[in-house]
């Protein structure tokens, strides 16, 4: 018998009157891992993020946590903690008073240890704010009391909706590094439009745009499968026409100068991936036989923003 | 923390209609007695209905000492003191104070997000709503009935004398159970209305439309509206006899609003 998987969700939809927010998303998560869920502003990950908490009902679809279908209620939530977007709380509550709230809705007794709250508190960096009221929190902290919260009742997947936001860089690291921390307990499906943060902590990704899936898969995979299809070059004694001369070669689709440096000029070469060693080799030769001094041939290392660039802007994807 | 420290240990979990409202209760309960809203109702009530029930005699008193030539002020028609007792009942002050306290419970939490946050627990959505109705309908019985109904009785017996304590109850538990309805009443239409001023005008428009719907209808309805409960308790012990459709009424109404609400509250999108 297999494990489900942590999450799943098939043909997930949610459609409002005019709007389409989320259409047919169908993606599996697997157990222990930190799963990104990017894309635009108004891409649906937040009302993603909200069907798969229990708070919206999906048009249509279904979504699976740890094998619990979502129509199972508090059963299904039981095995997620969720965080918002910008997290709020009981203001006239403690940071303690807060976890032992969460801790005492959850069927498991052992989450309202005082020492397992003191332990997750602790975790999060809250322990000297523990017996202040809530309302006293900065920005970061409720956020870190947003994932204490989310981890007190040992829950079996972490919904975080966009948890570093809204953060100052020092907030932003440590939340990232708490979320790095998590790997392999919990799994942590999370939103965000920060791409770097995605490419430091995510083992997986999947990029949604207008309510649909674009693209998803662990995240070494995705910048590599983009890294191949485009070569960088440069050369000394270039002219004019050499750009032209570059896009006759065997296996490049089309070249866009770069920089240009007093005597050196560079270019990009978009190429199929399966060519990448052929076109190299014909770089070599074609400066060889102009006498170029050839300076630079290697595949351009694209980072997540270029991927996500060129998978949702309709510019980008033209070109 | 490890791996091990996190696993959860495998407890069977009873999953019902009501899961969490202990707990909910506990904290509802808690946001009232540590907030002020509680005391301010309390105090304004208590003082509302002290005034009123002791405006017989202080305008008594303020005729008597005034100079045999000044023409009296129309004095109050009744010294006894149940009737006082009556008097500031009958100002509805813990209906009103009902009404405003119970307003934004719901609202309140829907604009902040901690109703989303508490409702992606494992509870459900009709304990959210009735752990908020019975923590308001409790606290308010205490502080806009009970307490004030307290402080208006003794202040009666020093100003008017002693009277039979029975009736009182019978009122109280009528007072209590208007509260009840009109509690009911704002967290119903907090499910459903967008902002606390909407739902402030319905309970006003309950409260006020109530009377005049019944002066317009040619037929004897009155008997059948939740909002006669208090007309009832204080009809039986004035001696009418008044039957027991109104408390009937009243339950089915306030059930039918209780069920309404919940049934609302199991469809917002949060």
């Amino acid at each position: 018998m297999t494990t489900p998987s942590a999450i799943r969700m098939e043909q997930l939809t949610k459609h409002y009157p005019g709007v389409q927010a989320l259409t047919d998303l169908t993606l599996d998560v697997q157990h222990g891992s930190i799963y990104g869920f990017l894309g635009p502003n108004g891409a649906g990950k937040s009302t993603t993020l909200k069907v798969l908490a229990g708070l919206i009902r999906p048009t249509s679809g279904s979504a699976s946590v740890a094998g619990t279908p979502l129509a199972a209620g508090e059963a299904y939530r039981r095995e997620v903690g969720y965080l918002a977007q910008d997290p709020r709380f009981y203001d006239w509550m403690t940071g303690r008073e807060t976890l032992e709230f969460v801790a005492s809705l959850s069927a498991d007794p052992s989450a309202r240890d005082r020492a397992w709250i003191a332990a997750v508190l602790a975790r999060v960096g809250l322990a000297d704010a523990a017996e202040r009221r809530t309302k006293t929190y900065s920005g970061g902290m409720r956020q870190r009391l947003g994932i204490a919260q989310a981890l007190v009742t040992r829950p079996t997947v972490l919904l975080l909706d966009e948890p570093v936001s809204a953060l100052d860089p020092i907030g932003r690291r440590e939340v990232l590094d708490l979320m790095s921390d998590l790997k392999g307990e919990a799994t942590v499906f999370y939103s965000t439009h920060i791409l770097d943060d995605v490419q430091r902590v995510s083992d997986d990704v999947a990029i949604l745009d207008h309510g649909r899936l674009v693209r998803s898969a662990p995240t070494s995979e995705l910048l590599s499968s983009f890294t191949k299809d485009r070569l960088r070059v440069s050369f000394v004694g270039a002219t004019d026409a050499t750009a032209v001369a570059l896009a006759a070669l065997p296996g490049v689709a089309s070249v866009e100068p770069a920089e240009r440096d007093g005597e050196q000029r560079s270019y990009l070469l978009r190429i199929q991936p399966a060519d990448a060693m052929g076109v190299q080799r014909a770089v070599t030769q074609f400066a060889s036989e102009r006498d170029l001094t050839l300076v630079e041939n290697g595949l351009v290392r694209l980072d997540l923003e270029d991927v996500f660039l060129r998978l949702v802007d309709p510019k980008e994807r033209a070109a | 923390m490890t791996a091990q420290t996190i696993a959860r240990p495998v407890a069977a979990p009873a999953f019902g209609r009501f899961t969490g409202l202990r707990p909910l209760l506990r904290k509802d309960t808690t946001e009232w007695m540590r907030g002020r809203r509680a005391l301010i109702v309390l105090v304004i009530t208590a003082t509302f209905m002290v005034l009123t029930a002791a405006n017989a005699w202080i305008t008594t008193q303020i005729a008597q000492s005034l100079p045999p030539d000044v023409v009296p002020p129309e004095l109050p028609g009744s010294l006894a003191p149940l009737d006082n007792l009556m008097v500031a009942l009958g100002s509805q002050i813990f209906i009103l104070a009902a009404i405003f306290a119970v307003a934004s419970l719901i609202v309140r939490e829907r604009e902040s997000g901690t109703l989303a946050w508490v409702a992606s627990k494992p509870v459900t959505r009709d304990a959210i709503w009735l752990s908020k109705w019975i923590s308001a309908g409790s606290i308010l019985a205490v502080t806009a009935v009970l307490l004030p109904l307290a402080a208006t009785t003794v202040v009666v017996i020093a100003l008017y004398g002693t009277f039979d304590l029975v009736p009182v109850l019978v009122v109280a538990a009528a007072a209590v159970a208007a509260v009840a309805f009109y509690a009911a009443l704002g967290l119903a239409a907090g499910t459903a209305m967008p902002g606390q001023p909407a739902i402030v005008a319905t309970g006003f428009m309950v409260f006020a439309l109530a009377p005049l719907v019944v002066g317009l209808i040619p037929l004897p309805i009155a008997p059948f509206l939740p909002t006669s409960i208090l007309a009832w308790g204080m009809g039986a012990v004035s001696g009418a006899d008044v039957g027991w459709v109104t408390p009937v009424a009243w339950a089915l109404w306030t059930s039918g609003l209780v069920v309404l609400a919940i049934v609302r509250m199991r469809r917002i999108e949060l």
